[in-house]
């Protein structure tokens, strides 16, 4: 098993992209993505291929190779969930700039159960195979008991803001600890029985999201959002009498737009951050560190 | 003054109002429209732009017509309209810039400059013999107060614009230009009480001060267009365009000119002052300017003394860096002494870059030169051990877990240059075990899985200082069997605990890097940084178990067989992967020989328990 896993997706146009008359520079077969530079000179090599552990096309639905939400998450989230039972940590990732469609992949549209998204297919089937493990256990008792905690929580210029408390207004303080590693103070962890109670936390910190962008001017879009569940799972040994504990954790982290923010210097991609002059006198922080890194 | 107060101007006062207030606002844009108010601005600023150049022509008419006396005098009217023109362009080209229209805006503001302006008076009338410019007389002065600030604007954007194209020199010419400016308007202050440069207040009264406004945030507009306030972007923009340029040492010393500048405008919060300007004095180390540091630092420190318990935080990485800083200074003694050269700066060197800043009571409490003996880099260390007792004390393990290690590291770091300058090996010794009794203390206390790099270095470190410290006991029994002396087994005891410990945390050390069970070997490649950090750690744990004084044959054999293996793997590793075999060049020879010398090791092993 590699423990990186790499897979791309491609959106159907939306209704600005189709009002411009865009054209679709890339296709997939199989794993790989293949991509047509339409500017390419004579010389130049027109067509650029990009191999992936997979790649997903979800352009036209009319396609015969087209990725549903269903398909995504059978080849990701289900060896993602199976890890997790075992007792490994996992992490999904999604990366890419605003509009290529994270938020729909990771949580996809909550109406709609056909487009559910990663995490609520991986919270239903993770409820699923619970209480599908403790209907076989022939002593079913209290102690055997799998316990499920979930917390979200928003970064957003280096501030961490809980989602599921949004009344915390305070901005959450990220501390090291020696054993226990780094974590967030405050952070609200619920427990879950069900998958209901996982989706109605879900929706309250989506939509908490929301309300947070739209009272500072922010947008979902310039924030990280981290939804994380421990799995503690509890295994009786008859032999032994002893309880076995094993812990794991599944990150499903949606990461901002990768595109430049704005001018304030908020973030910054790469290249346009070595060119511009940052206006503000409380970056000269940063200058300074810049020159000790030299 | 009076001035004419027409329809025309108040509508131009409000658009530039309107306009400025649009373009402070623009970071609250809808992300899928970031410069929709920036846009809009730009309407503005072209209408105000419009206003102006009728004007300019009905006046011109007017002039010629009438030479009216009642209305302001012409001149000063029509100098205060090309001001207007010229700060409202600029302006526009500004708002090209932060548009992303970058090359539009340098256009503008280049035609700008070559626009044949007697307002801008470039040439700005001849120096004297001694650079001093010379002005022919007040009225004279006046205008080029009054057109100071416009054109420190220009020269700002000018080099923000070249930045942003890439052409560093250019930008630092274009800045370097805005600072002259600068300058020579302060010299024409000083030279007349009375006389005043203007602002943009003075261009367009009321647009920064309207009345239904808050006083706070007009007062912020008004300081932003002021003549000082340019001149510190001015600086400001120096220190980055000469990072940008490859030039640090100036744009370390633009940052320095950027930090006085605060404390002269009283312009600054103290704590992030402090703070800065410790941060600078890490630059200064990195150049070896340990005088400059040395300032640096203690200005700091001075800006910093404040009970307010909210500047702890600063107050412990300041102390941070003055750890650094002695450090810095301890290995650069160091390195002179085993060089035997000599530090060749004086006293003179020692400038003074905070001169409105208290020296303070840390001038005295620790060199900037470096340490010649032993006392003196004790001095050095103490002052050290100071500061990270107090550091340690904010950056507890609990909460700041990485930087309480680093403290702890730098402890350690301290303690070996320090023993340098020390003879004694006893004491060599006791201080070797200092850093080696803190360095597994600080690794017992954290988790392998989430500070796995962390660990790393810490276990690597403290193999490291074993066997130094192995090195002197070692020797010790080697002079005592030279002298004809039996060694105690007591101290024969000791060495080998100290050697098998050593061994110990250089097998843990590789162990780190196996492949999780059921493998648990190491990678057939090892990742490029780890290659010689792990061979090292073989070749080390193999030339300390081959050097172990064991009592028994067995054990001896043992350790023998146990270094050989690591020597094979070792050396098989770099003949599969040529490039560990450049980065393990020095090595390699040596384990080559003892490869070889391997048999007669054996046997001597073997004579010697006959």
């Amino acid at each position: 098993m590699s423990s990186v896993k790499v897979a791309v997706r491609v959106r159907p146009f939306n209704s600005r992209e189709q009002q411009n008359d865009a054209k679709c520079i890339v296709e997939m077969r199989d794993n790989t993505t293949y991509i047509t530079n339409t500017k390419a000179g004579p010389k130049d090599q027109a067509v650029k291929s990009f191999q992936f552990d997979y790649s997903y096309w979800s352009m036209d639905t009319r396609d015969p190779h087209f990725a549903t939400q269903r398909r995504v998450y059978e080849d990701l989230g289900v060896d993602a969930l199976e890890h997790a039972l075992e007792g490994y940590n996992v992490c999904i990732f999604a990366y890419g700039q605003t509009g290529a469609g994270k938020s729909y992949t990771m949580m996809g549209r909550p109406s709609e159960p056909e487009q559910a998204g990663i995490i609520p297919q991986l919270c239903r089937n993770l409820f699923l195979r619970l209480d599908g493990e403790s209907a076989k256990e022939e002593s079913a008792s209290p102690t055997n008991r799998s316990i499920v905690e979930v917390s979200y929580m928003e970064i957003y210029c280096e501030r961490v803001r809980d989602l599921l408390n949004p009344k915390n207004k305070a901005n959450l303080r990220v501390r090291e600890h020696p054993l226990l590693g780094p974590y967030v103070e405050d952070l609200s962890k619920c427990a879950v029985t069900n998958f209901d109670d996982i989706n109605d936390l879900i929706d309250a910190g989506n939509k908490s999201r929301t309300v947070a962008a739209t009272n500072m001017n922010e947008t979902s879009s310039r924030s990280h959002a981290v939804f994380n569940i421990v799995l503690t799972q509890k295994k009786h040994d008859s032999a032994t009498e002893l309880t076995g504990e094993r812990v794991s954790k599944i990150s499903l982290v949606d990461l901002a737009g990768s595109e430049r923010a704005d001018s304030t210097g908020a973030q910054g991609k790469r290249l346009k951050e070595g060119a511009n002059i940052n206006k503000s006198l409380t970056t000269l922080g940063k200058v300074i560190s810049g020159l000790a890194d030299v | 003054f009076i001035f004419f107060k027409s329809t025309p101007d108040a509508d131009l006062v409000d658009l530039v109002s309107r306009a400025l207030r649009l373009e402070e606002s623009s970071a609250d844009d809808p992300e899928d429209q970031p410069y929709k108010s920036r846009y809009e601005a730009r309407k503005l600023l072209n209408e105000a732009i419009s206003i102006v150049n009728a004007e300019g022509l009905s006046s011109a008419v007017e002039t010629k017509a009438e030479g009216d006396s009642s209305s302001p005098d012409p001149e000063f009217k029509s100098h205060r309209r090309q001001l207007r023109l010229l700060w409202l362009k600029i302006r526009l080209a500004s708002n090209y810039l932060e548009t992303d229209e970058a090359s539009e805006g340098y256009r503008m503001l280049t035609a700008l400059l070559e626009a044949d302006n007697e307002v801008l008076q470039l040439n700005d009338g001849g120096t004297d013999q001694s650079g001093e410019v010379v002005v022919a007389d007040s009225s004279s002065a006046n205008r080029y107060l009054r057109e100071a600030a416009v054109k420190v604007q220009l020269y700002n954007w000018l080099g923000c614009a070249c930045c942003h194209l890439n052409r560093h020199a250019d930008a630092i010419e274009f800045l370097q230009q805005a600072e002259a400016a600068f300058l020579r308007a302060k010299r024409l202050l000083a030279a007349d009480e009375s006389a005043r440069a203007w602002d943009l207040s003075d261009l367009f009264p009321s647009a920064v001060k309207p009345a239904n406004e808050k006083e706070e945030a007009a007062s912020a507009l008004a300081d932003s267009c002021s003549l000082e306030s340019l001149h510190t972007k001015t600086l400001f923009y120096l220190a980055q365009a000469f990072g940008k340029a490859d030039r640090p040492a100036d744009s370390a010393r633009y940052c320095q000119m950027t930090l006085n500048r605060q404390l002269a405008l009283s312009d600054y919060a103290a704590s992030e002052w402090a703070v800065n300007c410790a941060a600078l004095s890490q630059y200064y180390l990195g150049v070896r300017d340990f005088a400059r540091a040395h300032r640096c630092l203690c200005a700091a420190s001075a800006a910093a003394h404040d009970p307010d318990s909210e500047l702890q935080h600063n107050r412990a990485s300041i102390s941070r860096c003055w750890v650094k800083y002695a450090i810095a200074l301890l290995e650069y003694s160091r390195d002179l002494a085993q060089h035997q050269l000599e530090d060749c700066r004086s006293e003179a060197d020692y400038e003074d870059l905070f001169p409105s800043v208290e020296a303070g009571h840390h001038a005295d409490k620790v060199a900037y030169v470096p340490a010649v003996n032993f006392e003196q880099a004790r001095a050095i260390f103490l002052f050290a051990q100071r500061h990270l007792t107090s550091a340690k004390d904010f950056f507890r393990l609990d909460e700041h877990c990485t930087d309480h290690a680093e403290l702890v590291r730098d402890h350690s770091r301290a303690f070996l240059h320090l023993l340098q300058f020390e003879l004694d090996s006893d004491r060599r010794a006791r201080m070797h075990k200092r850093r080696a009794d803190m360095l597994r203390e600080l690794l017992s206390q954290l988790s392998q899985q989430y500070y796995l790099l962390l660990c790393r270095q810490i276990r690597f470190e403290l193999g490291e200082t074993l066997v130094d410290l192995l090195d002197i006991k070692l020797s010790a029994l080697e002079s005592q069997a030279a002298a004809g002396q039996t060694p105690s087994p007591a101290a024969v005891a000791k060495a080998n605990a100290i050697g098998r410990d050593a061994v110990t945390q250089f097998d843990l050390f590789v162990d780190s890097f196996r492949l999780p069970p059921p493998e648990s070997r190491l990678p057939d490649r090892l990742e490029a940084l780890d290659t010689r950090p792990v061979l090292l750690a073989l070749f080390h744990s193999a030339r300390v178990s081959a050097r172990l004084p064991e009592p028994s044959r067995d054990r001896r054999l043992a350790n023998l067989r146990r270094a050989e293996a690591n020597y094979r793997q070792v050396s098989e590793y770099c003949e599969r992967v040529p490039e560990a075999a450049s980065v393990m060049s020095p090595e390699l020879d040596l384990i080559r020989d003892m490869l070889a010398l391997m048999p007669v090791k054996v046997q001597t092993v073997m004579d010697k328990f006959a």
